[in-house]
């Protein structure tokens, strides 16, 4: 029950810091073309026992609330199932399978900052090329 | 039968995925489509608003120099406009306040609760909503010049659909010349500061700088609300027109008031355009 609580506060958490903080951050021209999508890592940090139905679920649900914030209901929705129906398929890039436990979480610390960013630097890659 | 259900039993994650992007793509499809399907589903509801509220009201104790420069700024604009009315008027004219005299258009001021500048689908919140009277496809001018056009109304909000979101087109007009122009804001090539004209007549004189204003002929603004300065000129040979870049009046990323432009003979014109 406290790890749903935990992933409702992580929700919530990283929704407000993308819409009234990364949102808001104005690269001049370039604003229009890069923004980064950080709500995305709520999902790619869940274990690997998770299940896919679970995640995708989960990754419709917040997709969604992004949906309503940004006015673009459905395309957060959609790049986000996508990105998370290739979360396994992406992981096998940087990894094999056994390297990881299937309890634990897939963060910075726990999978080394090098596999980390090439496997969220992927994930960020695949959503920026869906959104232009 | 069994077949089917082992089939479906292999494939259920790529079926359940395939499901839900069904639904959001039918989903982002009926927001392009309608504005109604999206009043539940947009910021213009009661949950986001009301988050977007709170946040406006923390920026706005950060941004009240700002504000009171922006509406210090149309105070000036709006007496020197008042008096050269009175200059101009004099005695053989009908006075303003005068029976005879319709007055077409209503402004209403409303705060921008939040504003969005650097996506390809921008939108803007503000806090008037259809309780004030506020309805789709009324303008919505800043300070300085147009800012865009209401497309959704809650009871105490409003989505506007600003100049900087590629569903946005509006006729303008080039001052010097007179010469017609359909505003867009093309995705990829404009950013918040800019928006392209397009069907200028190639042998119409544009300078830099020139100033671009509304026609009037949408009903939705008055005629000569400023629009944006000619920044890029470029030639369309084959087409026989050019295609102008102007820098936009309003600057998107600092709105923070603005006045929604109520046309009480819009239903009028439209009707009369219809017979024709």
């Amino acid at each position: 029950m406290s790890n749903s609580f935990q992933h409702i506060y992580w929700v919530i958490g990283l929704l407000f810091f993308q819409l009234f903080v990364i949102d808001v951050i104005d690269l001049g021209t370039y604003s229009s073309f890069f923004t980064p999508l950080i709500f995305s890592y709520v999902i790619f940090k869940r274990k690997l026992e998770t299940t896919v139905t679970e995640l995708l679920i989960f990754a419709f649900i917040v997709g969604f609330l992004v949906d309503v914030f940004r006015n673009t209901i459905g395309l957060n929705i959609s790049v986000l199932l996508l990105v998370t129906f290739l979360r396994s398929r992406i992981l096998n890039l940087i990894s094999a399978r056994e390297d990881f436990d299937d309890n634990i979480e897939l963060n910075l610390f726990n999978i080394g900052i090098l596999r980390y960013l090439f496997y969220y630097g992927v994930v960020l890659f695949f959503t920026m090329l869906y959104f232009t | 039968m069994r077949n089917l259900i082992l089939l479906i039993q292999k494939y259920r994650n790529l079926l359940f995925f395939l499901f839900l992007e069904f639904i959001a793509i039918s989903f982002l499809f009926s927001w392009k489509n309608t504005y109604h399907h999206s009043t539940y589903i947009s910021s213009s509801n009661f949950i986001t608003s009301t988050v977007w509220n709170w946040k406006n009201k923390i920026d706005s104790y950060f941004n009240l120099s700002e504000i009171n420069k922006q509406l210090a700024d149309e105070n000036a604009f709006l007496k020197e406009m008042l008096l050269n009315k009175e200059i101009l008027l004099g005695k053989n004219f009908v006075k303003s306040g005068d029976s005879l005299f319709v007055k077409a258009f209503k402004f209403q001021e409303a705060t921008i609760i939040q504003s969005q500048f650097k996506f390809s689908e921008n939108h803007i919140l503000i806090n008037k909503g259809s309780i004030n009277g506020i309805e789709t496809e009324m303008g919505f001018k800043g300070t300085k010049g147009i800012i865009g056009r209401v497309v959704n109304v809650s009871a105490h909000y409003a989505n506007v659909l600003p100049v900087i979101n590629a569903d946005f087109k509006l006729s303008v007009i080039h001052n010097a010349s007179n010469s017609w122009g359909d505003l867009s804001w093309e995705k990829g090539i404009n950013d918040y500061r800019t928006a392209t004209i397009n069907n200028i007549p190639i042998y119409a004189k544009v300078n830099l700088n020139d100033l671009f204003t509304t026609t009037g002929s949408d009903g939705i603004f008055p005629s000569q609300i400023p629009v944006g300065k000619v920044l890029k000129i470029e030639k369309d040979q084959e087409a026989q027109k050019k295609v102008i870049t102007i820098e936009l009046i309003e600057d998107f990323s600092n709105i923070h008031v603005g006045f929604v432009v109520k046309n009480n003979l819009r239903s009028e014109m439209i009707e009369i355009q219809k017979n024709e």
